[in-house]
Order: C-alpha cells, then structure tokens, then sequence
C-alpha cells in the first residue's frame, strides 16, 4: 500500500462508480480493508470507500434475501438467518472471526475472489445473483466473474448487491474443512438439491479450494440429477467429484487429499442435506 | 490527510498518511495498550471498538475511521475504575503475559454490548479471532464468563 495517496469516502454508489472509472486499474474499491491490508497491492493509488456509499442495507422478503455490497458480513449473516435451512449463516459465521466479520463485506469477499472464500460455494449453488454497477447494471452469477485467484472480470463494475433467492423445498448443506476455526479452508463444500417423486432434482454442488476459483462440480450433479438418492450411488458421484476437482497441493494440503475430502464431504452432505428438513421459502 | 476522530471520548484533529494504519496512528499518539503483533487480521491483539463494533486495526486505514468514534482498551475505564471485565480478567488471573490480553479485553467488553449473558461456547466463537501465545485460553473464556455472573448478581 505504499502506492496509496488518495482516499476517497463517495455519498452514493453512483459516485463511487464514477470515481472508479475516472482512476481506472489505480484505483480499488474498499470495503472492509480486512483483504486489501493483508495482500497489500502495489500500484494502487486511490481507495474508493464504498462503505457510506448507502449500499450497506439488507433487505429480507418471502422470496429473496438481498444483501448491499456494503453491508457488512456480521449484517449479512442475520440477515439470511432463514435461508436454507440456515446453510448460509454458517458458511458466512465460518468465512472470517467475529472481529473481521464486524468490519468485512459480502461482497469485498466475493470480489476478493480468494479459491477458499468459505462464502462462495454457498451462495452458488442458492443461485445467488450480483447486481453490477458500471457503464449499466447488469445481473449476472458468482460463477461469471470469477477468474482466477484473486482474479476476477470486474474491472471497474461494484458489486452494488447480491440477491440471494429462497425457493421452497431446497435441502441443502455447507461444510469447511480447516485446521483450526480460524483456518483457512483445505476444502469447502456446498450442495443443494431438491427430492421430488424420490428422485434428486436441481442438484447443485460446488466446491472452494480446489481449482484457481470456486467451482461447480457439473459432472456430478448430472450423474445425480433425475436419479433416486440411494447410498450407492452416492458413493458413486463421491467418486466422479474426486475426478472433477482440480486442486494443488500446498503446505495447507496435497492434491490428492484435497481431492479424497472433496468427494467424501460431498457424499456426506448430500446424506445430510436429503435426511435434514426442507427449506420453506418464508420460514 | 487531515480527518476528524473521537478518541477514548475526546474529539481530535488528525494528520495521517493515507497508507498509515489505524493501530500505527493510535500508538503514534501515546495509545500504546493496543498492540502490534501479526499485521494481518489473525491474532486479534490491536482489537479496538470504532463506531460501536470491535475489529482489528492493523487492517484498517486511520482515514477510514475519520468521523467516528474509537475506544482503545485505555478507554474501558473509568478514572481508576475499571471496566467489568477488565475487573474480571484481574480477579480471574486472566492477564498471563499481558501481550494478547487488551485485544481480548477489548473484544470481550464489546462482544457483551451485544450479548449480555453468552454461553461458554459464544465466547469461544468469538475469541477465534484473539490468539494467545501463551495458549491461555482458559482463564480469559472464564474471565468474561465471571464478568457476566457477577453483572447478573448486581
């Protein structure tokens, strides 16, 4: 950070935007900080805080649970309380400690674009949405702008908000794999699906740590979707996801561990997710 | 940059670097009790409260904080009284080494603004984010445990 010279607080997130596009790649927006401090970046010169910005608001109806790309991951996580049979809580409650939820963003953790973000499995396979704000607003998936590590196609688009929708009848399960409560996770694993007639429908898995961005593991989910959840096959889509994944080993993990847990953590969820209660889209 | 903040109750007139830390610029102004030590957001030892929320000030710039309000574990006290759970931490022989206790004071003190009366494994939660070298947990997760007792007694 020994490149920042200007600071910058905009009112609105039409301001910030401006700013952003007038400073270009010198320029980064800022949420918490608790990313940007860490990695310390060289060659930016401008901070755009979008904290005052008056997009830290969350907003809970029956069918979505919309979160400002200001509103910080302590907010967050009240807020989709009833999401999912509280899948998302958890994956938020375990993304960061109490004290960088407290000053960190959804969103700042998404475009962090970490391959480990605990947050982003989650909200891919609840098909969350982000509302970008750049030349136009435009909608698009987690799965559009991610990458690489820390690489993402932003470019200078703000995360204005992320909508997270709530559909009945979803099962669905979030489980980080670390060392510590404060780790980093080895792996982080996210399903959801619905059981229909006795059979697995809109089966959506996806996986963080073992590719240069979160994943979805689409050859599972194809060899699960349409079919009666039994425990064999189970055991077979364990076997496709550990195929799937393409993790590196590093001194957190070894690739072939990373890949072992991935498909032996989908398996498990994917049990716990068809044993455990539906989720109500008002609940 | 020159910005407006309250520190500990007091209004002052800053002139930081906008690459300078929030910690760097409390300890720069004679604030030493919140301390420096992984500069990354892990250990929790430089916890301050801005604004009504406990976080860690090696990753916040002091510019972020023009216009609010900072506590540092020097503001916990009254004159010569302490803080309920600066209290505790004493009474508990919770204060070991000394070195990641104000971060956990600080932490704890803010935590119970929040939630008056925490289970043990609350406070753990939330001390996820205060290391201790010393791996002395125990007595601190009993501190703030005995804090909110006698705060129930009173």
């Amino acid at each position: 950070m020994r490149d920042l010279r200007e600071y910058h607080r905009p009112s609105s997130a039409a301001e910030a935007v401006r700013l952003k596009r007038e400073y270009g790649a010198k320029a980064v927006y800022l949420g918490g900080s608790t990313d940007l401090l860490v990695h310390r970046p060289a060659g930016v010169e401008a901070a755009i805080d979008i904290r005052h910005a008056g997009i830290d608001y969350v907003r809970v109806d029956d069918s979505e649970v919309v979160i400002g790309g200001g509103a910080l991951l302590r907010d967050a996580e009240k807020a989709v309380a009833g999401v999912a049979g509280g899948m998302l809580r958890q994956a938020v409650r375990e993304t960061a400690p109490w004290l960088i939820r407290n000053a960190a963003t959804l969103a700042g953790n998404i475009a962090n674009a970490s391959p480990a973000a605990d947050s982003v499995p989650a909200l891919m396979v609840l098909g969350a949405r982000l509302v970008l704000w750049g030349e136009a607003e435009e909608e698009v998936s987690i799965e559009d702008i991610l990458s690489g590590p820390h690489r993402t196609l932003l470019g200078d688009r703000l995360i204005r908000e992320i909508r997270v929708p709530r559909t009945d009848g979803v099962r669905a399960a979030f489980h980080k794999l670390a060392r510590s409560a404060s780790d980093i996770a080895l792996v982080n694993v996210a399903v959801a699906l619905k059981l229909e007639g006795g059979v697995a429908r809109d089966v959506v898995i996806a996986l963080g740590a073992v590719a240069p961005t979160a994943i979805r593991a689409r050859q599972a989910e194809a060899a699960l979707e349409g079919m009666p959840p039994t425990e064999e096959l189970l055991v077979e889509v364990e076997k496709v996801v550990a195929d799937e994944v393409r993790p590196i080993s590093d001194w957190r993990a070894s690739e072939g561990y990373r890949r072992r847990m991935s498909g032996v953590f989908v398996r498990r969820l994917l049990s716990q997710a068809l044993n455990g209660e539906q989720s109500r889209a008002a609940a | 940059m020159k910005i407006e903040v309250t520190v500990n109750g007091e209004s002052q007139e800053w002139e930081v670097p906008v690459n300078q830390t929030l910690l760097d610029a409390l300890r720069l102004r004679g604030l030493p009790g919140t301390k420096r030590v992984c500069e990354s957001g892990e250990c929790g030892a430089c916890a301050v409260i801005v604004d009504g929320l406990a976080l860690d000030s090696c990753i916040l710039l002091a510019v972020q904080a023009a216009g609010m309000s900072i506590v540092t574990v020097e503001g916990l006290s009254t004159g010569s009284q302490l803080h309920p759970v600066q209290e505790a931490f004493t009474q508990n022989g919770a204060i070991q080494c000394g070195f990641c206790i104000p971060g956990m004071i600080v932490t704890a003190a803010n935590y119970l603004e929040e939630n008056p009366s925490p289970t043990q494994e609350e406070i753990r939660h939330v001390f996820v984010g205060n290391l201790c070298r010393c791996t002395g947990y125990k007595k601190p997760i009993e501190a703030v445990l005995s804090a909110v007792r006698d705060d129930d007694t009173s």
